[in-house]
C-alpha cells in the first residue's frame, strides 16, 4: 500500500467515519503491526491483541486523524507503544521500558514472487525465505520495516529508537546474504 | 574491505538515500568487480516481493477484523480507556488545530487534504457526537475544511469537480454533494472548476452571495479581512446573488468579474439592501504576454494585480510569504499598485513596490512595518 492510499484512507475514516476504510486499512496493515508486536513482546496472543487494539483506536480517535502526516509510522508507532505499554504490564519494577535489541524475538516471513520481477524466480523465492528466515530477529525486523512497511532507514531508526548506522549496517548484512543465496545467471552481462 | 563497502552503498541505495558521490564510487567499485554487478538490479527485484502470511497469520487477522467491526457498531468499545493509556502521551499526533475549533461551527474540521487519486464518490456520514460508533442520525450539517496559512489545498468533489483552496480559507461543502444537491461555502480565495450538470447547478456561499453555477471555471475571493466579496470569470457562466436581495440577480459572462461591498450589508442594524454603486461589475483586465486573467494568478505561484490598494495588497504579500506586515500609517492603505510578483522574495518584492511609492520597511523577526518615507 502506498503512503498515499493511507493518507486517504485516514482521511476518509476521519471525515466520514468510514467503516470500509478502517476494514481497508486492517486488511492491509494488520500482519505488519502484528509482526511488529510479537517481534517486541514475543507472545503472540499479546501481539494479536495489541495489533487489533491499534485499529480500535483509530476508530476511537477517527475524528482527529486528519492531523497525521504519516499513516504508516502512526500506525506502527502505535503498536510500538502497545507492545511497549504491555511490556510494561509484565515488568513493574522496571523504570525504564525500551526495545531492547537483543530481545526482538523471532518470527518467520515467507516471500512470494511478482510478476514484476525479472531476476528472482519462484524458485530462488524458496531459497532466500530460507536465508531471511535465518536472519538474527533484530536483522529480520528491520528488513521488515524496511521492506513491508516502505519506511526509510530513519524512520526505522526513529522507531526502533536505534541509530541509523545501526539499520544501514543490518541492512547491508540482510541485502548481502539474500544476494548471495540467489544464484545468478550472468549470460547477458 | 572493498566488499564490505559495496555492500554499505547498496544498502544505500536501497535505501533511496545515496549520494552523487557515494553512486559513483559504488559504480567504480562494482565496474572493478563485475561479478557482483547484477546485484543492483537483483535488490530492485527484491523490491517486488510480497509477504505470504500463514495459516496462523491469516486466523489471528480474520478473528481481528471480526472483533473490529462488533466494535465499530457497539458504542460501548468507544469507552476504552486502557487504550489512551497504551498510545499516549507518546502519540504521534501533528499539529491538532484545537484553537480552530473554537471558531468553526460544526464539529468536524479538516486541515489540508491532498487527494492525488480520483476519490469514489462515497456518502459524506456525520459523526458530531463523540463516543457515538454507530450514529445513524443523520443531521443537515456540512462537513468543512480549513486550511492553513502558506498552503494551497486541491479538493476533489465526489462529482469530479475541483477546488484550490488559498491559504487560510474556510471551506465547506454539503453532505450527499452531487445527489441531490451541491452547495458550498467558503471564506478566503479558492479557484473553481465545476463538472456541468444543469440539473444541478452549484450554489457557492461566500459571505452574503450567492453564485449559482453550470459548469464553469470561475475564481471568488470573499476574505473576512477584505471589504468585499469578488468574483471572477473565466469559463461558462454564473449567476451572483446576495443572500439579502435574492430576487436581484446577475448574470456574468466569461470575462466579467463582480465585487460586491460587504460591510454594509453584514452590519446589524443597517440597512439590508445595497445601493447600486455597491455593486460593480467590470472586465478582468488581461495582463501580461501570456494573458493569465489576474483573479487566477495567485494559483499559478505567480501574483499580479491592477490598481490594488495598498492595503489589499499587503494582505495577499502576508499570506503569500508568511509574515506579518503593519502599516504604521493608514492613510497609506489607499495607494494603488499595478504589477506582478513571480519569483521575487518579500524583500525583492517590497523593494519593487518601493520604486513608485515613498515608504520604508523594517523586519523585525516575521513582522515588517512599514512607515511613510520623508521626502
Amino acid at each position: 500500500m502506498t503512503n498515499e492510499t493511507a493518507y486517504i484512507l485516514f482521511t476518509r475514516l476521519s471525515q466520514a467515519a468510514d467503516e470500509e476504510a478502517l476494514t481497508l486499512l486492517h486488511d492491509r496493515f494488520f500482519y505488519r503491526l502484528y509482526k511488529l508486536a510479537l517481534s517486541i513482546t514475543g507472545d503472540r496472543g499479546a501481539a494479536e491483541e495489541i495489533a487489533n487494539d491499534v485499529f480500535l483506536h483509530l476508530w476511537q480517535r477517527r475524528e482527529q486523524l486528519y492531523t497525521v502526516r504519516h499513516p504508516d509510522l502512526y500506525m506502527l508507532k502505535s503498536a510500538r507503544n502497545g507492545a511497549l505499554c504491555w511490556l510494561r504490564a509484565q515488568r513493574p519494577k522496571a523504570s525504564r521500558i525500551e526495545i531492547h535489541e537483543d530481545d526482538l524475538h523471532d518470527f518467520s516471513l515467507q516471500y512470494a514472487s511478482s510478476p514484476e520481477q525479472i531476476l528472482i524466480s519462484s524458485e530462488m523465492v524458496r531459497h532466500i525465505n530460507q536465508v531471511i528466515d535465518q536472519l538474527a530477529p533484530k536483522c529480520k525486523l528491520i528488513f521488515l520495516l524496511v521492506k513491508e512497511s516502505n519506511l526509510k532507514y530513519k524512520e526505522v531508526a526513529q522507531l526502533l529508537d536505534i541509530s541509523i548506522k545501526t539499520v544501514e549496517a543490518q541492512m547491508s548484512i540482510a541485502l548481502k546474504r539474500i544476494s548471495l543465496s540467489v544464484p545468478l545467471v550472468l549470460a547477458h552481462h | 574491505m572493498t566488499d564490505k563497502r559495496i555492500w554499505e552503498l547498496l544498502a544505500k541505495q536501497f535505501d533511496g538515500e545515496i549520494t552523487a558521490e557515494e553512486l559513483q564510487e559504488l559504480e567504480a567499485l562494482l565496474g572493478r568487480q563485475s561479478e557482483k554487478a547484477p546485484y543492483g538490479e537483483l535488490l530492485s527485484d527484491l523490491h517486488g516481493l510480497r509477504i505470504q502470511p500463514d495459516l496462523d497469520d491469516r486466523l489471528a487477522r480474520e478473528k481481528s477484523l471480526t472483533a473490529l467491526r462488533a466494535a465499530m457498531r457497539n458504542p460501548a468499545a468507544n469507552g476504552r480507556t486502557d487504550l489512551v493509556e497504551a498510545f499516549g502521551p507518546d502519540m504521534p499526533f501533528e499539529n491538532p488545530s484545537t484553537d480552530m475549533r473554537t471558531r468553526i461551527r460544526w464539529a468536524i474540521a479538516l486541515t489540508a487534504i491532498l487527494l492525488i487519486l480520483p476519490v469514489a464518490w462515497y456518502l459524506l456520514k456525520t459523526s458530531r457526537m463523540t463516543g457515538a460508533a454507530n450514529e445513524t442520525a443523520r443531521t443537515e450539517t456540512l462537513d468543512k475544511i480549513v486550511t492553513k496559512t502558506g498552503s494551497k489545498t486541491l479538493i476533489s468533489l465526489p462529482d469530479s469537480s475541483t477546488v484550490v483552496l488559498s491559504s487560510a480559507c474556510q471551506f465547506s461543502y454539503n453532505k450527499d454533494f452531487g445527489v441531490r444537491k451541491r452547495e458550498m461555502h467558503l471564506t478566503g480565495e479558492a479557484y473553481f472548476e465545476i463538472h456541468s450538470n444543469p440539473e444541478m447547478p452549484l450554489i457557492v456561499h461566500a459571505g452574503n452571495v450567492l453564485i449559482r453555477v453550470l459548469g464553469t471555471t470561475f475564481n471568488v475571493r470573499a476574505n473576512q479581512d477584505d471589504s468585499f466579496v469578488e468574483a471572477s470569470l473565466i469559463n461558462g457562466a454564473i449567476e451572483v446573488s446576495l443572500r439579502s436581495d435574492p430576487e436581484r440577480k446577475i448574470l456574468l459572462r466569461p470575462g466579467e468579474k463582480i465585487q460586491i461591498r460587504q460591510d454594509t450589508l453584514l452590519t446589524p442594524g443597517h440597512s439590508r439592501n445595497p445601493t447600486p454603486d455597491m455593486i460593480t461589475v467590470s472586465k478582468i483586465p488581461p495582463t501580461g504576454p501570456d494573458s493569465s486573467y489576474v483573479q487566477n494568478a495567485w494559483q499559478r505561484e505567480k501574483m499580479l494585480f491592477h490598481k490594488e490598494s495598498f492595503g489589499s495588497l499587503i494582505k495577499q504579500m502576508e499570506s503569500r510569504y508568511e509574515v506579518r506586515i503593519a502599516l504604521t500609517d493608514t492613510s497609506l492603505r489607499s495607494w494603488l499598485f499595478t504589477g506582478s510578483f513571480d519569483k521575487e522574495n518579500i524583500d525583492e518584492a517590497l523593494q519593487a513596490l518601493q520604486n513608485t511609492a515613498p515608504f520604508n520597511y523594517s523586519k523585525n523577526g516575521g513582522t515588517i512595518t512599514i512607515t511613510r518615507r520623508k521626502l
